[in-house]
C-alpha cells in the first residue's frame, strides 16, 4: 500500500468533502445518543487494553473529535 | 501511590457525586459519573476483572473535568500438566508469569492493578496525567490534545500527543534473569471529523508511537536450538497506523458504523482490521447494539515458529504468538437501557443508562475468550 | 491602490446593502409564517405587533437550548407586563419531544413547533439556539446565537433598550452577527 498516498487522501478528505455545509439545526440525527462517540471512546479505550495484549497493533482509536452539534 | 487508597478514592469520588454537589456548588452545569464492570476470560483460563470508575464536571464557564479509576485483578492460573512431566517443564519455561519455584507453579498468580487518570478540559484544550501501579510495572503518562471546529462546526480537526514512561520490576523468577527496565513511549494524533450530510459523519485520522526499552517479556524463555534462552525483542519500535469510520443514522432509528484500520511498523507486523457496528432503538428508552470485527496480521520478522539457535533472527527471538501470523474475529452484543422513568420527580438525576454486553473472541491460534461489561451511567 | 480600495468599498456597499435586504425578508418572514403552538392553534407573529418580541429557535437534543429556556422563561414573564414577550419555537423533528421537554422544565412562555423543514430552513438558521429580537414595528434588531451569558446578556440588553423607548436601533446593527455558527 503506498503509505504517502494513503496519508495525503487522508489529510485532504476533509477539504474534499467540506463541501457540503450542513447547519446546526440540521444535525438532530448527528445528536442521537446512537451516532454520538462520546461512550463509544470510552468503551474503545477499555477495549483497546486488552486487544493490545492479544494482538501485534494497536491503535485507532484517536483523540477527540466532534463538532457535530449545537453550540 | 498506596495500592490501598485507590478503592478508597473511588468510594469518595462516589459518594461525593451522590449526595448532589451540584447543590452546593455554584457554577457546575452538569456532572456525570459511570460505573463499568469489565470481564475477560480466555481458553487458558486467564481472567482479568476490572472495575472502571469516572467521575466529570462541566462547568459553566466550559471548564471541565474528569477523574477516572480503574481496579482490575489479573489472574494467570497454575500449571495444569503433572508435576515432572515435560509439558509441565514446557509451560514454566515459557511461562509469561514469575514463577520463583516449582510449587509456585502451581498456584494461580494473581495480580491487581490500579489505575488513575485526571484531565482538565476548556474550549477544546485537555491535559491529563495517567498512573498505573501493578507488583512488577509502574507506568506514568502525561497528555494533552488540542480540538477545533471549522466550516461552521462541520469539521473538527484534533491533535493528541502523549508521553509515558513505564518502570518494569521483574518479580523474582526461576529461569530468567530478571533485570529491570524502562520503557518510554511518545505518541501523536490527528483527527478529522467531517460531517457529509445531516445524518452522516466521517472520521479518519493517523497516528505514531514511538517506543524505547524494554518490550520483551522478562519472565519468558523460548526453545532454540535444543536448549532455551531469555525472550529479546529490540529496544526500539515505530508504530504507525491510519483509520476512518464512516457512521450513517437511518429513518428508521437505526445507525451502522463502519471503519477500517491499517497498522504498520517497523517490526515487520502490518494488520488490517474491519469493523462493523449496528445499532437500534427498540423503544425509546431500549437500545440493542451488534457488533463484529475482523482482523488480520502479518508477522515480525524476527518471529519463527521454531529457532535453529540461541542467535535468533540478527539477536532476536520471540515467543510471543502475538508477533506472529494471525487472524481473528470478534462479535457481540450489548443492550443499552434508559432507566429515567424509573427515576421521574427524583429532582437529582437527569439521566440513567444501564449497558450489558457480551463479546466473543476467536483467532486462527485457537485462542478464544468471552468478554462480559456491565455499567451505570449517571448525569446530574 | 485607488481602485483597489474602489473595489473593497464597493464590495462593503453591495454587502450592506444585502445584509439590510435580508433583515428586511427575515423580519418579513417571522412575522407572516403561520406557527403552530403545542396544542395545535395557530397564529402568526404579526398579531404582536406594537410589542417587542423575541423568536428563540430551540430544539430539545440541544443542550444549550435546554440550558437557555429557563431563562427566556424568566424574562418573558418579567417582560409581558412591560409590552415585550418571548416566543420559542421547537426544530425538533418529534413535537411529543418538545413538548416533553416543555412540561419537564415547566416552562410558561410561548412554545411552538415547527420542525426543521420549515421556518428554519426558510431563514437558514445559522446558529441554534438562534434568538431573533423583532422591535415593536417588527424590524429585526438582533440576531445572536449560542447560550453563553455574553449571547443572552446581548439580548437582554436589547429588549430594556427597546422598551426603555432608547435611541433608535437601526436594522441589522453592525455587531449583531455574532455567536456562532
Amino acid at each position: 500500500m503506498n503509505r504517502r498516498l494513503l496519508i495525503a487522501a487522508l489529510l485532504l478528505l476533509p477539504s474534499v468533502t467540506g463541501c457540503a455545509s450542513v447547519r446546526a439545526y440540521q444535525k438532530e440525527a448527528l445528536a442521537d445518543p446512537i451516532m454520538v462517540s462520546d461512550v463509544e471512546a470510552r468503551e474503545e479505550l477499555r477495549e483497546l487494553k486488552w486487544l493490545e495484549a492479544r494482538e501485534g497493533s494497536t491503535g485507532g482509536v484517536g483523540g477527540a473529535g466532534g463538532g457535530c452539534a449545537c453550540k | 501511590m498506596r495500592r490501598a487508597s485507590f478503592p478508597i478514592l473511588g468510594i469518595a469520588l462516589g459518594l461525593v457525586a451522590l449526595t448532589g454537589w451540584r447543590a452546593a456548588y455554584a457554577g457546575v452545569d452538569a456532572h456525570l459519573a459511570g460505573y463499568t464492570f469489565h470481564h475477560f476470560n480466555d481458553v487458558d483460563n486467564v481472567s482479568v476483572s476490572s472495575h472502571f470508575m469516572r467521575y466529570n464536571m462541566l462547568m459553566e464557564s466550559s471548564l471541565s473535568t474528569s477523574v477516572q479509576l480503574n481496579h482490575e485483578t489479573v489472574v494467570v492460573p497454575a500449571v495444569a500438566a503433572p508435576v515432572g512431566s515435560q509439558e509441565a517443564a514446557d509451560a514454566i519455561t515459557t511461562a509469561s508469569r514469575p514463577i520463583s519455584s516449582l510449587e509456585d507453579a502451581y498456584t494461580d498468580f494473581v495480580k491487581v492493578r490500579n489505575e488513575l487518570q485526571g484531565s482538565i478540559g476548556y474550549r477544546g484544550v485537555e491535559a491529563g496525567y495517567y498512573v498505573s501501579d501493578e507488583v512488577d510495572y509502574h507506568a506514568q503518562m502525561v497528555w494533552t490534545s488540542v480540538n477545533r471546529d471549522f466550516l461552521s462546526e462541520n469539521l473538527n480537526l484534533a491533535f493528541g500527543l502523549n508521553y509515558a514512561w513505564d518502570r518494569i520490576e521483574p518479580l523474582n523468577d526461576e529461569d530468567t534473569a530478571g533485570i529491570p527496565g524502562v520503557r518510554n513511549t511518545t505518541y501523536f494524533s490527528l483527527v478529522a471529523t467531517q460531517v457529509l450530510t445531516p445524518t452522516t459523519v466521517l472520521r479518519a485520522g493517523i497516528e505514531r508511537s514511538l517506543v524505547d526499552g524494554l518490550q520483551h517479556n522478562p519472565y519468558r524463555n523460548v526453545y532454540a536450538g535444543g536448549g532455551h534462552t531469555a525472550e529479546r525483542h529490540p529496544y526500539e519500535r515505530t508504530r504507525n497506523d491510519y483509520f476512518v469510520r464512516l457512521s450513517q443514522f437511518f429513518g428508521n432509528r437505526s445507525s451502522l458504523k463502519v471503519d477500517y484500520r491499517f497498522y504498520t511498523d517497523d517490526w515487520g507486523v502490518d494488520s488490517h482490521t474491519l469493523g462493523a457496528k449496528l445499532t437500534q432503538y427498540i423503544t425509546d428508552e431500549f437500545v440493542v447494539r451488534y457488533r463484529y470485527r475482523y482482523y488480520s496480521q502479518g508477522a515480525a520478522y524476527f518471529y519463527r515458529d521454531e529457532y535453529a539457535s540461541g542467535f535468533g533472527v540478527d539477536g532476536l527471538l520471540t515467543g510471543d504468538y502475538r508477533l506472529g501470523e494471525f487472524d481473528a474475529n470478534l462479535f457481540g452484543g450489548k443492550i443499552f437501557w434508559n432507566l429515567d422513568r424509573f427515576f421521574e420527580g427524583s429532582g437529582f438525576l437527569e439521566r440513567i443508562d444501564l449497558t450489558l454486553g457480551y463479546e466473543r473472541y476467536f483467532n486462527s491460534t485457537n485462542f478464544t475468550a468471552n468478554i462480559f461489561e456491565t455499567g451505570l451511567e449517571m448525569s446530574f | 491602490m485607488r481602485f483597489s480600495l474602489s473595489i473593497l468599498a464597493a464590495l462593503l456597499l453591495v454587502t450592506g446593502f444585502v445584509s439590510r435586504g435580508e433583515a428586511g425578508d427575515e423580519a418579513s418572514r417571522l412575522e407572516s409564517y403561520s406557527l403552530t403552538d403545542l396544542d395545535g392553534d395557530s397564529r402568526t407573529l404579526a398579531e404582536y405587533q406594537g410589542e417587542v418580541v423575541v423568536v428563540n429557535f430551540w430544539a430539545s437534543w440541544c443542550a444549550p437550548c435546554r440550558k437557555e429556556l429557563p431563562i427566556l422563561d424568566a424574562w418573558n414573564t418579567e417582560w409581558s407586563s412591560r409590552g415585550a414577550r418571548v416566543a420559542a419555537i421547537s426544530v425538533d423533528s418529534d413535537p411529543d419531544k418538545a413538548r416533553r421537554f416543555a412540561e419537564e422544565a415547566e416552562l410558561g412562555l410561548e412554545l411552538y413547533h415547527d420542525g426543521p423543514d420549515g421556518l428554519a430552513k426558510q431563514l437558514d438558521l445559522p446558529y441554534l439556539p438562534c434568538t431573533y429580537v423583532l422591535d415593536a414595528n417588527g424590524e429585526l434588531v438582533l440576531v445572536t446565537g449560542g447560550s453563553g451569558e455574553e449571547e443572552l446578556a446581548r439580548v437582554h440588553r436589547t429588549v430594556e433598550q427597546l422598551l426603555a423607548g432608547s435611541a433608535a436601533m437601526s436594522p441589522m446593527n453592525a455587531s449583531s452577527m455574532e455567536g456562532t455558527r
